[in-house]
């Protein structure tokens, strides 16, 4: 974690500044927001903007994925005024809103509702009140190694989402990838169920019961079962793609260095792989079951407001100031998440939406995206599933290791009925 | 009961040499004691016959039978230890019979053989009982059954009654001494406490600086002294030295203070005239001496005086009314006078 | 001077104060939060035994329970007897003695936390070295905290390197305090090296390895940090000890009620085991 004293210094001057300008009340304290993880160069400007804006300081910690929500489990167990607000995991909304820990942002929020993608604002609500102010959603499409397609003698996938492919072709195609360019033909950009969730639902598995509480009968159906040893038969039967690299980060490395022909990942990526000068990819639709029915991978950040912060006012600025067009159009271009505000997408829609790759994108928003479960108890579902999939990964019996999830999740869920 | 020899051994460790050639010879059943003031290699000695140390050169035979090279477990000793040792998780009947049981002795002899040893040591009440229960007094015998009871070709003792009480020390010697003469079993006993080396021994190593300075019996060398150091290691109150010179057939002082002198020593030579405090009587036309302290214990007095300007004890077999700065005369029985030399000791 | 019959506890006060606050209030606090449950808004409220009940009803408590215990059967032995073997090993001073003093010691210096990201690292199934050297060798990759079969004895070694330097220093120090002439007497009655070690050397390390023993149960019993890093519990809960239970129990899925029912049950469980090994340790000669 990486408390930016940069950014401390900055909010202690901006409170002095604060002062004389009259903005608002004199504010001792800055806010204190535990972030995401990603690299500083994708955190530090928007933080900056906002000091800048308003005058009031931020003391941000990048948190990877893992510690950030145990962190905050920990941190907002303790029901004190810390944090001030934080970053909120879109399915999560229900969980932390039922036990008290998001401030209602209905009346903040008071008609700039319409403003943002209909979607996103059903990630962050829960008992229809607005909960978590929506920053952006995700998609998740197919990136590929021109280069090793060529070498590999392969014709280039469509892009068009009408020819998607088939995980049945994609599978072939990472055969004969696999050794002949790269070390790995193909890979998962992680392991968790946000990711490998649309492979269970494109079998046509439900994933949750519908009260939402319920994972026995669904985890572990036939069809999930099934989903999921097509997954573990890419690593233990077919061997084409690289097992146990749970790390953030490290499948970009991968694929951007060569080591990995194709990757369903985010659209960070578009931006992301751009450091990578050698390399040359193309971007196509995620890939579905020939039996099933394409589905894709959405959902995304929020934040969140403790409504025990001390700072209430200062905190509510800074997400009043995060649902302007210039604030989110800052995060856009830091982190490239499809953004939560139409607004964006009509100002880029000549420049950046141009790209085939976000083509792509607005077509699986439009069409095939599927939120994450929606359950308050998204975080124990979450958690054990997460478990399951590594395990399922490293070669545990499939139908045992979903067994044993469902089962437990059922087990937590218990607080929730 | 064994012989046991020793012949030019020899011990260093590193490049501190503890014993410096070391010769001696123990007949079977004798009870040798090795004395010498701390570190003069006494310890060392008994611990390479053991089999504790190895020797750094010479020889060593147990029975006639060399065992230079050999292990502790094959020499065949006894040892009794100056901590006694004993085994502190064992009762005092497994302390004893734990050789024998090591040895495969079928339990039941080893219980009579513990159960007769406890018996000579007085010991049949406690076999039950833990070290961590026993006096001092009754460890060193517990100690020294655990040595008896199975008959070792030698016994060594390492200062085993320095840690008891002056009353009980006393009394634990009269008892070794008397379970020696029962069983007669070869025994080196290393002792810094010279009464005890007088009292039990048949004959007295005398050792210093990891040489052996004299040996033989206890009395021969209380009385023939080989030189100064013997002499003044044996006794207690230690011998009166008075150093002068050879003249005219006496040994003066430096203030002109004449003593009687055996004849043969060569004019002019620097000597130490030496004389046991119990030699020395008062009165007759004997050399002058001043009173300094008067100590009466009782059956004896002890004097400290001063002999033409020279410390000098005097113990008196009686009681002696005498006072502090009184002048008196002493006569030391002429038959008693010890020369030495003064620069090396030796006898003259 | 004023000496009255209170002045030693006066002394003993900061030291029972330290105990009260640190050691029994914790418990009293976890025995007491144990018999109750807290609402999803934070309240605390009596939960009776309900929450014993319902972990004894649990398949997953039982995996737990077993998988504990297990660890503990199989770590804390193979640790007291390595520790012991290296502590012999030790003890006999030799040429470049203090090359394997220092070795032993090292893993002392680094935190359980930080050898197992250090161990992450090293195991790595893809990007370890230790792969490297066993394909190298001819061996072949092993899955190590991966691998349901392999991540028990992976966390097994991993903190048995950390483990029985550190247990080691305890047995030295022990075997330092044996009277050089007790062992000597042994060698004087006839005893061969192997009967010194085990009629006299192994009895008198009773008191040091009864402490290590239970100290070592005591740690293990809480063996909590590799878990969390390396292998979350899994794979297929194949490592999810009590304390991990406990733990996720009270951080991730806000169940403080479950939490300190598994956190008392392992108090009350680790008391009965150490009472069994101090009483299995004791010598004969304590039995007075």
């Amino acid at each position: 974690m990486t408390i930016q004293r940069r950014q401390f210094l900055a909010g202690a001057s901006g409170a002095v500044l604060m002062g004389t300008t009259g903005l608002a009340r004199a504010q001792t304290a800055s806010l204190s927001v535990p972030w995401m993880g990603w690299p500083d160069e994708q955190v530090a400007p928007l933080m900056d903007a906002f000091e800048e804006a308003s005058g009031i300081g931020i003391e941000y910690e990048r948190l990877p994925i893992t510690e950030l929500f145990n962190t905050l489990e920990v941190r907002l167990s303790a029901r004190n005024g810390l944090p001030d607000a934080y970053l909120v995991d879109g399915p999560l909304t229900a969980s932390y809103a039922a036990r008290g820990h998001l401030m209602a942002l209905d009346g903040l929020m008071e008609g700039e509702l319409g403003r943002y993608v209909p979607s996103t604002l059903v990630q962050g609500s829960y008992d229809d009140t607005l909960y978590a102010l929506p920053l952006g959603t995700s998609s998740q499409v197919l990136f590929y190694n021109k280069a090793h397609f060529a070498e590999a003698g392969l014709a280039e996938p469509s892009a068009d989402p009408a020819d998607r492919m088939t995980w049945e072709a994609l599978l072939e195609l990472a055969t004969a990838l696999t050794g002949k360019a790269g070390e790995f033909g193909f890979a998962f950009e992680n392991t968790n169920p946000y990711q490998l969730l649309p492979l269970p639902q494109s079998w046509g598995a439900e994933v949750i019961g519908p009260d939402g509480l319920t994972a026995t009968g669904y985890v572990d159906s036939q069809g999930f079962i099934d989903a999921m040893t097509w997954y573990q038969e890419l690593f233990t039967r077919h061997k084409v793609a690289p097992a146990g690299t749970f790390e953030g980060g490290i499948m970009q490395e991968m694929f951007g260095s060569g080591q990995v022909s194709m990757m369903v990942g985010g659209t960070w990526n578009l931006e992301g792989l751009k450091r990578f000068a050698d390399l040359d990819f193309g971007v196509v639709p995620h890939p579905y079951f020939a039996s099933g029915k394409p589905v894709t991978a959405t959902g995304s950040w929020h934040l969140g407001i403790n409504p025990r912060s001390a700072n209430l006012e200062a905190a509510k600025a800074f997400a009043t100031w995060l649902s302007t067009p210039q604030a989110m159009d800052l995060f856009f271009s830091l982190r490239q998440y499809p953004p939560a505000l139409e607004q964006i997408w009509e100002e880029r829609a000549g420049t950046t939406f141009v790209d085939p790759a976000w083509e792509i994108v607005q077509y699986e928003l439009a069409n095939t995206a599927t939120p994450r479960p929606i359950t308050p108890g998204y975080r124990e579902y979450e958690e054990f599933l997460r478990g399951a999939m590594r395990d399922i990964q490293g070669g545990a019996d499939v139908a045992e290791s979903l067994a044993r999830a469902a089962a437990s999740i059922d087990r937590e869920m218990r607080k929730y009925r | 009961m064994s012989t046991m020899s020793v012949r030019s051994l020899t011990k260093s460790f590193g490049r501190t040499e503890i014993l410096r050639g070391i010769d001696l010879d123990v007949a079977a059943g004798e009870f040798v004691a090795l004395v010498g003031p701390s570190g003069c290699g006494k310890s060392t000695l008994l611990r390479l016959i053991a089999g504790l140390e190895g020797a750094s050169g010479g020889r060593i035979e147990i029975g006639g039978r060399d065992v230079t090279r050999l292990p502790p477990k094959g020499r065949d000793v006894a040892m009794v230890f100056q901590n006694y040792a004993l085994y502190p998780h064992l009762t005092v009947g497994a302390n004893m019979g734990f050789s024998l049981k090591l040895r495969g002795t079928p339990k039941r002899k080893i219980d009579a053989m513990v159960r007769e040893a406890a018996a000579v040591l007085g010991l049949d009440a406690l076999l039950e009982r833990y070290p961590g229960q026993l006096s001092g007094g009754q460890r060193q015998r517990v100690a020294t059954g655990r040595a008896i009871v199975r008959n070792p070709a030698l016994f060594l003792f390492d200062e085993p009654l320095s840690n008891l009480d002056a009353k009980l020390r006393v009394e634990m010697r009269t008892q070794i001494k008397a379970l020696h003469q029962r069983l007669q079993v070869t025994t080196i006993y290393v002792t810094h406490d010279q009464i005890e080396a007088m009292t039990m021994a048949d004959r007295v190593v005398v050792m210093r600086a990891g040489r052996i300075e004299q040996q033989g019996a206890p009395l021969e060398l209380y009385d023939r002294p080989a030189n100064a150091f013997v002499a003044g290691f044996l006794g207690s109150p230690s011998m009166n030295f008075l150093e002068g010179r050879i003249e005219g057939g006496a040994v003066a002082l430096a203030d002109g203070t004449r003593l009687p002198a055996p004849g043969g020593a060569a004019e002019g030579r620097r000597v130490l005239w030496g004389m046991r405090p119990e030699d020395i009587e008062i009165g007759g036309e004997g050399m002058p001496a001043q009173v300094e302290v008067v100590e009466p214990t009782g059956p004896d007095t002890q004097l400290a005086v001063r002999i033409g300007g020279q410390a000098a004890t005097v113990l008196l077999r009686r009681r002696a009314v005498l006072h502090p700065g009184e002048q008196i005369r002493l006569s030391p029985a002429a038959e008693r006078i010890h020369l030495f030399d003064a620069e090396t000791g030796s006898r003259l | 001077m004023n000496y009255s019959r209170w002045t030693p506890f006066l002394f003993l006060a900061p030291a029972l104060a330290g105990l009260a606050v640190f050691r029994f209030a914790p418990i009293v606090v976890a025995g007491a939060g144990s018999f109750s449950g807290m609402t999803l808004t934070g309240a605390l409220e009596f939960a009776g035994l309900e929450n014993y009940r319902w972990l004894l009803t649990d398949p997953a408590f039982w995996d737990s329970l077993r998988i504990t215990l297990i660890f503990n059967l199989i770590i804390n032995p193979l640790q007291l007897a390595l520790a012991f073997l290296l502590a012999m090993l030790i003890f006999q001073p030799g040429r470049g003695i203090w090359v394997y003093r220092t070795l032993l010691v090292l893993p002392m210096a680094v935190s359980t936390g930080l050898s197992a990201v250090l161990f992450k690292l090293v195991l790595d199934p893809n990007l370890g070295p230790l792969n490297g050297i066993l394909e190298w060798a001819g061996i072949g990759a092993q899955p190590f905290y991966r691998a349901a079969e392999q991540a028990m004895g992976t966390l097994i070694g991993i903190a048995t390197w950390k483990g029985a330097g550190y247990w080691m220093l305890f047995l030295l120090a022990g075997l330092h305090a044996i009277p050089a002439s007790v062992q000597e007497a042994a060698m004087i009655d006839g005893a061969t090296p192997w009967q010194r070690f085990r009629l006299v050397t192994l009895p008198l390390m009773r008191r040091p390895m009864a402490f290590v023993l239970v100290a070592d149960t005591a740690i293990n019993f809480l063996f909590f940090a590799p878990v969390y890093i390396l292998t979350g519990g899994g794979p297929n809960g194949a490592t999810s000890v009590l304390m991990f239970e406990a733990y996720r129990s009270a951080f991730t899925f806000s169940d403080i009620g479950r939490a300190l029912a598994i956190s008392s049950f392992l108090l009350a469980i680790l008391a009965v085991i150490i009472v069994l090994e101090f009483r299995l340790m004791r010598s004969p000669e304590d039995r007075r």
